[in-house]
């Protein structure tokens, strides 16, 4: 429930950045500050770069690179007296993330003796807990997935579910200056401080959504952050780099950014709207919006996101310069595959099938596949061979099967051994285990938190160093 | 993305930017971002649910596009083919995808479409307008209830052509006929069945100026008909195989055969040309049936010339603008998802019918292949377009077509007169 209290008139958020970690100005805090911010909120995550951070429950991002945006953020947020939010920590939201990124900031905290109160809401779903909600029909599929089933949770390393803003609201309410949130939705983290002192939702979550990838709105996506002021009524929305704007076109197309449908978005409490959202340039920077609506669904839903290990990989790269077999690369290829499936059969005894394989010709038509129209011939290709089998010794003595076929295997027709250009020594890399999203369900639920476990720090007293 | 240097030839050099993303792990966004009204209209009119499903490999069905001119935004959003991050996603984030579709040639909409005059072809050549006058002579066209099919039926009747149309179900069949003006006729042909083609075909009497095999079948999940062949390489090439020799005493004009540009992902597996015992693919199997299409029709004209038949066989493919064939989604979750655009559905048709009625028509040689537009032009009337080289391989022609007279015991009934 709103704050009826201290219901201000309009609430200013900061998003200096798409993520935790990428970077930005000082001055951006600065300016974000100026224009009377009342919360800074930032991204911690990701589920574009793959599966693997979930999996592995490690950052995507460098620790000294988060460090150095948290000891910016932590010290405007102190100075300023505005809490600090930072949802999906450690790219994933994994309990592991959250309290990699805690202990970044309880060490930025004592080195600079800021007094700071904590809050870390976990997110982390055990598998034994989820068949049980499965078994008692709470769990349904989002398209394109099919339904669930209890072998598909319990061979999730990990499993996190993505929060609403209610469990951040909590936290702040609690007195918590910075939250740190395992993996929330990323509309909530910069949402929850605005519905907390009492904005309307169709603003306060279209206004989320715009700045959540910090200058992406922007008519200078790399310039860093943006600023938005939420009101009764609607949204005012700018960038921080003073030679970056917004216009009401760059701030309608981002509703279109990594979306599926441009004019709703489901949280977990409803749906936004924004079909009937009119944007208009307040001057030659600052945009308004107004007319978004947030309809609220009558389940609240949770979504699931998990990732379960589909093998051990090695990968081995080699080039080919050489123009007659380049002019039969695709013949190449495939005699390639059908030498390296023989030698495993008979050298491992290992039946094609039990292990897989992805062979990639790049400079040909290794990103699009067989979506690539007609590729020319290439002036040189890099050969990269994925190996994956059940385990990572397979995948290593595979991959040195196929070693001297990516050094000297000839066309068919060919009557002498052609020798390619291998990049590095040894030409194959062990990359451990590989993982793969196989959550795409939601969970209804009786309450926003009840997934979600809030732990607070005691308030310490800062000490100088 | 726009090329300054010369005309635009592709969405991408009209486009201010086309991207492609992951929306979440489990789906793909594209975006079309055009810089005025006049270029919005011409991605609205481009970009239909067809043409995505050839470019990318997805069913229609799974598709969502959404239309938005006050941004001047085509966006266009399918599950994810490739499950990001697994052994063969070679795109993590989806963010290389765009690429297809900005390639798309600007050529594909054809002189006959109510796009921005600008980019329409002022030397287009050929229109339904062209055909000439048809009375009496009797044409089949396969699968004409719906899509090019129908179209094409369409323009036939109305050059007076005592159109057949040769549908799986006659009820479908009649709702199409009963648009159409002129003389038509609905007769029952499952080519999934060489039962009913047999049937069909003993049915017939009187000459038969134009067979069109139309029909089609795209990417369905493993599925075999009643005489156990893969669906399609059954029902696309098999069955027409059969219906065209079956048919071919009576036959005075031409043959004209449907394939597709997704030839070019076909091999012809003699090994296993039905999947029994390679995992089943449905767009290699697709590809396979529409590379026997182009073989077929290579191998029927050396036969016809070999028989000093004066009868021709063509084929064409409708482009990525328009087909008529009858998807079927492999998931289930996928046919519950709805999409929109289906507004331009009749131009598509009328546009993907060109090719066909060019290859039916125009004055061109034997095994001619017909397409939309020609390759260094911008946008067009239709032409002959060039086919793979597997498509071209005569001795795979012969092998194939000597195999299908075995799996359907049809055999080709003319007499060679100048040898084999």
């Amino acid at each position: 429930m709103p704050d009826q209290r201290c219901q201000p008139e309009s609430v200013g958020i900061l998003v200096p950045s798409g993520m935790l970690g990428a970077g930005f100005s000082p001055d951006t805090i600065t300016r974000g500050i100026g224009l009377g911010a009342d919360v800074i909120a930032v991204d911690g995550g990701s589920t574009d770069s793959g599966p693997h951070y979930l999996g592995a429950g490690v950052a995507k991002t460098t620790e000294r690179a988060v460090r150095r945006d948290l000891r910016l953020l932590l010290a405007a947020a102190n100075r300023a007296r505005i809490p600090l939010v930072v949802g999906s920590c450690g790219t994933s939201g994994t309990d592991s993330g959250v309290d990699w990124v805690a202990g970044i900031v309880d060490a930025v905290r004592a080195q600079d003796g800021l007094g700071l109160t904590v809050a870390k809401i976990f997110s982390e779903q055990r598998a034994d807990r989820l068949i049980a909600e499965l078994e008692r029909g709470r769990i349904h599929a989002l398209p394109p997935s099919d339904p669930l089933d209890a072998a598909t949770l319990a061979r999730c390393e990990h499993i996190v579910a993505m929060m609403g803003h209610e469990p951040i609201e909590e936290a702040l309410r609690a007195g918590a200056d910075v939250v740190l949130a395992g993996r929330a939705t990323d509309t909530a983290v910069s949402a929850a401080f605005a519905l907390m002192r009492g904005m309307p939702p169709g603003p306060a979550w279209h206004a989320a959504k715009i700045i959540e990838c910090g200058g992406q709105c922007t008519s200078n996506p790399v310039s860093g952050g943006v600023f938005a002021r939420i009101d009764h009524t609607g949204f005012t929305v700018e960038p921080l780099d003073p030679a970056a704007a917004c216009t009401p076109a760059s701030v309608a197309a981002h509703m279109l950014y990594e979306t599926v449908n441009p004019h709703t978005m489901r949280e977990p409490g409803g749906t936004i709207m924004v079909a009937g959202a009119r944007y208009t340039a307040v001057d030659q920077r600052t945009v308004r919006v107004e007319g978004s609506r947030f309809e609220p669904a009558s389940q609240y839903t949770i979504k699931l996101e998990g990732a379960a290990v589909t093998g051990y990989e090695t990968v081995s790269f080699t080039g080919i310069r050489d123009q007659q077999i380049l002019a039969s690369i695709d013949v190449w290829a495939e005699f390639f595959t059908k030498t390296l499936t023989e030698r495993v059969e008979t050298v491992l005894e290992l039946p094609a099938g039990s292990w897989g394989a992805d062979l990639r010709l790049y400079g040909y038509n290794a990103i699009l596949g067989e979506l690539e129209h007609r590729p020319a011939t290439p002036q040189e290709v890099g050969v990269m061979l994925l190996v994956s089998a059940q385990d990572q010794r397979t995948a290593t003595a595979i991959s040195k099967l196929a070693n001297p076929l990516l050094l000297h295997l000839p066309l068919p027709t060919m009557t002498y051994l052609p020798s390619f250009a291998f990049a590095t020594s040894p030409a194959h890399i062990d990359r451990g285990p590989a993982y793969e999203f196989v959550l795409n369900h939601a969970v209804d639920v009786g309450s926003p938190t009840e997934m979600f476990r809030l732990e607070m720090a005691e308030m310490t007293e800062p000490h100088h160093g | 993305m726009g090329d300054v240097s010369g005309p635009p030839r592709t969405l991408g050099d009209l486009a201010l930017e086309v991207r492609s993303k992951n929306a979440g792990p489990f789906w793909m966004t594209l975006e079309a971002f055009m810089p005025d009204e006049e270029t919005y209209r011409i991605a609205d009119s481009l970009i239909t649910p067809e043409l995505i499903s050839e470019l990318y490999h997805v069913p229609p069905a799974s598709l969502q596009i959404f239309r938005i001119p006050d941004l001047h935004v085509v966006k266009v959003s399918f599950p994810r083919p490739v499950v990001q991050g697994s052994l063969h996603d070679r795109d993590m984030h989806g963010g290389q995808h765009h690429v297809p579709l900005a390639n798309t040639a600007l050529r594909r909409l054809s002189g006959a479409w109510p796009v921005a005059s600008a980019y329409i072809d002022p030397m287009a050549t050929f229109s339904a307008a062209d055909i000439p006058d048809m009375p009496g002579q009797t044409v089949i066209v396969t699968g004409a209830n719906s899509g090019i099919g129908r179209a094409a039926a369409h323009a036939l009747a109305a050059a007076g052509a005592h159109v057949v149309l040769a549908v799986r179900d006659p009820r479908k069949g009649r709702t199409a006929a009963g648009a159409m003006p002129g003389v038509t006729e609905v007769r029952q042909l499952d080519l999934a069945s060489l039962d009913s083609v047999r049937a069909f075909a003993s049915g017939w009497q009187g000459e038969i100026s134009l067979l069109i095999n139309n029909a089609g079948v795209m990417v369905p999940p493993l599925t075999r008909t009643a005489d156990g062949f893969e669906l399609q390489f059954g029902t696309n090439h098999l069955g027409h195989f059969a219906l065209t020799n079956l048919l071919l005493p009576l036959v005075t004009g031409r043959v004209v055969t449907v394939s597709s540009t997704g030839h070019r992902a076909g091999r012809i597996d003699f090994s296993d040309l039905n999947w029994q015992r390679k995992p089943y693919r449905a767009w290699r199997a697709y590809g396979q049936s529409k590379l026997a299409n182009l073989l077929f029709t290579s191998e029927l004209q050396r036969r016809l010339t070999a028989a000093g038949s004066s009868v021709l066989a063509t084929a064409a493919h409708p482009g990525y603008a328009a087909t008529n064939l009858q998807f079927h989604s492999q998931r289930r979750s996928l046919d519950l998802i709805s999409h929109a655009g289906n507004r331009l559905f009749a131009q598509d048709e009328n546009a993907g019918a060109l090719p066909t009625l060019y290859a039916a028509v125009a004055d061109i040689p034997g095994n001619s292949f017909a397409g939309p537009g020609g390759f260094l032009q911008q946008r067009g009337a239709p032409t002959l377009v060039g086919r793979s080289a597997a498509a071209q391989d005569a001795d795979v022609a012969r092998r194939l077509w000597e195999v299908s007279e075995e799996l359907t015991s049809v055999r080709f009934p003319l007499q060679a007169t100048t040898g084999p």
